[in-house]
Formats: structure tokens, sequence, C-alpha cells
């Protein structure tokens, strides 16, 4: 296919490979330019299908979706789109996500790429079949309570009071100090639990707060994980989280997800135990692997933004 | 994978995906292959800034200011635990 019936030009969008499914559940979907969604197999595989739309080049060609991805509100509908349609499809079948905008000039193209990478994607099946993935951020608040758990000296006077508010307020940095470290252990705790219970966790960049409709104000954004669970393993996944209720934290589960991010170029670079991630700068592609594990974001002097301050300072 | 997983939490309707969980999702995971046209929108600076400016606004500082576009205004996944003071 490489026109529509009107002789617009078209070219091929695809949104996942996976294994063979009942393609009557592509009916109800609408793809990111609109139109149906079908399924491309290359003669002699019979093991990977490819999912796509045939989108006009005028609209969704390169030069047009390249444009459309720089505008947010077209970014997020054209995201949104690619996801159900991926979604859609890991209901029904073992599914590779590729990522956003993969596009060829036409179906042949398509298959062409289906035959050369086969082995690639058939591994990737394999690793990602019952799996989902699911995303878990905990955010942790320094309360002001704990930061002002510091030892007072009362009735100091006149030459003394200076000296005792100093002393005073140094203690209560130290309380507060303390209250994030520990919140920063039992975080850690928490990334070990979760790899108890879920086959592979990544790490993915921490989210600053202006950036996440998520966060409440005072907390931060300690971990931000996405974790694949084999489907026999997500009720003991929810489960452990469950037990994560603790004062000072606050645990959202999002999912279940197909596997994205377990299915990138660098999906067997797992994340080794730490927690808070390296560089809130980094994309996750890049987190894996050659950080020293442990607490790049957590370890020494606490930064603006990494984890709040007591909503409340000690008044004078 | 045979979703419909079990029933922890309840599947989201994606409405209610945040556009965050979603972008770094759908930009910075799943397959790469090289479409015969992907190669240069992959490689669209504008949409990297964007895509970094949204996701880690800490190291952009002072880029374009897609933020206040994009951010969503929808709440995230539902809190399990809830243990904020």
């Amino acid at each position: 296919m490489s026109s529509l019936p009107d002789d617009r030009p078209t070219a091929s969008y695809v949104y996942a490979v996976c294994r063979p499914f009942d393609t009557a559940t592509l009916d109800a979907v609408a793809g990111i330019g609109g139109g149906p969604v079908h399924t491309v197999a290359a003669d002699g595989l019979d093991d990977l299908v490819a999912v796509v739309e045939t989108v006009p080049v005028e609209t969704f060609g390169e030069e047009a979706l390249q444009q459309r991805l720089t505008d947010p509100p077209e970014l997020e509908r054209i995201a949104r789109a690619h996801n159900d349609v991926v979604q859609t499809v890991g209901a029904s079948a073992a599914t590779a996500p590729l990522r956003l905008a993969t596009m060829y000039h036409d179906d042949d193209g398509v298959r062409n790429v289906l035959r050369t990478e086969a082995d690639r994607l058939r591994s990737t099946l394999e690793e990602v079949a019952g799996h989902t993935e699911w995303s878990v951020k905990v955010y942790g608040t320094v309360s002001a309570e704990a930061a002002s758990r510091a030892p007072r000296r009362a009735g100091a006077t006149g030459s003394g009071a200076g000296r005792a508010y100093l002393d005073r307020r140094r203690n209560e940095r130290a309380a507060a100090e303390r209250a994030r470290a520990e919140l920063l252990r039992t975080v850690s705790e928490l990334d070990a639990a979760l790899r108890t219970v879920a086959d592979q966790v990544r790490h993915l960049p921490l989210r600053p707060p202006s950036a996440d409709a998520g966060s409440k104000p005072g907390e931060a954004n300690m971990l931000n994980a996405a974790c694949l669970v084999a489907d026999e393993r997500v009720d003991a996944f929810g489960a452990e989280l469950t037990r994560w209720t603790l004062p000072g934290l606050r645990v959202e589960v999002g999912g279940p997800w197909v596997p994205y991010s377990f299915t990138g170029p660098d999906r067997r670079e797992t994340d080794q135990p730490e927690t808070g991630g390296s560089d809130p700068g980094q994309p996750s592609a890049t987190t894996a692997g050659s950080e020293a594990p442990g607490t790049a974001g957590f370890g020494g002097a606490p930064e603006p933004g990494r984890l709040g301050e007591p909503s409340r300072e000690a008044a004078p | 994978m045979s979703v419909p997983a079990p029933q922890f939490p309840p599947p989201l309707p994606q409405a209610e995906t945040s556009l965050v969980d979603l972008l770094d999702r759908v930009l910075a995971g799943g397959v790469v292959l090289h479409g015969e046209l992907v190669l240069s929108i992959a490689d669209v600076p504008l949409v990297r800034i964007d895509l970094r400016a949204l996701i880690a606004p800490a190291t952009v500082g002072g880029t374009a200011d897609p933020l206040p576009l994009l951010v969503p205004t929808e709440a995230g996944p539902p809190a399990v635990g809830g243990g904020r003071p």
C-alpha cells in the first residue's frame, strides 16, 4: 500500500511488533492519523506481525510528523494515540512496542525490517511475554515535626539568646538531615523489596516538581522505577507495595504498561539496586550500567529539589 | 504478555495516564528499528529539547518553556499507601 484511494502518497507508521493475534481487537482502534490500524506479516515468518497504520505523507510524513512532534499538545495527542494502539495489542499478544515515530515508505519496507530484524524481535518478545511493566514512584516529605525534633535549650536571655538561637537552628538542621537520611534508607529498602517481586527494575529519571503533576507541595520524588513483573507475580507485587505505608513516604503505582522500558536497545543493562537514579538530568537510556550503585542522588549533601525541605522553617 | 493482568491496581483508563510517565516510555523506551523515515525525526533537535525540558527541566535551564503547556492537569495514578503526614 503506498497511496490512498485518492492517490495521495502514504507512508507506513509502525506501532509495535508482536506475535500473531486476533486482529478483530484492532477494529475499534484509531491510530495517530485517525485511520484504521492493520497488521503486516512477512512471507516465511509466521510468528511475527507488525501493527501498522497507513498515514498520508502530506499530514504525517517525515516533515509533517516532525513538525507535529514539536507542538506540545500534538505531541501529547500522538503519544496517547500511539500508546492506545500498543496497549490494545498488548492485551491480546506478547508485544514489543516500537519507539514513537518509526515509519517506512510502505508495508513492503515493514516486511523487510521484520525479516532483517526477526531474531532480535523474537528474543525481545520472548523476554516480555507473560510480563507487564508497572511504574512505582515514591515521594518523600521531611515533616516540620521531624525537623524540629531537636533538643532545645530553654531560658537563655541577653547575650546568650543569640547563641541559643544559632544552636537551635543548627540542631534543627541536623534533625532534618537525620530525618532525610532515614527516608533515604527506607527508599533503598523499598527498592530492594521491589526486586524480590519484579523480574527487573529500572530507574527512570527522577521528576523535578515542576515537571510532575503527581507531586505535592513539599514532596520530592525519591524513586521513579519501572518494574517488569511476571503476570503470576502481579498480586505479590501489589501486596509488597501495600506494606510500604510509612510516615513521610507516598507511593504511587501505575500500570499495567506494555513493557516499553524493557524493550529498548539498552534493556539488558538493568539497574543495580540503588535508590534515586543517578542524575535527574540523564534520560533513562543512560542511567543504567556505568553509574556506581548506591547514593549518587541521596548520599551527600542534600540538593535542592531532591528531597523537599521541611515545609515550614522554625521561626526565630 | 496476556494482559489483562491480575487486578492490582485496577487498570487505569488511558486518559488518566500521566503524560510524563507516557513520554518517558514512548520516547525513551520501546524497540528502536531503523525506519526508512525515522532517523531525521528521531534527530529533530526541537523534539529533544522539548523532551528534555519536560522530563528533566533541572538540566535544561533557560531553554524554551514548553512546561506550562505540557504538564498535564489530570491526577496521577491512585496512590497506594498514602503515608504522607
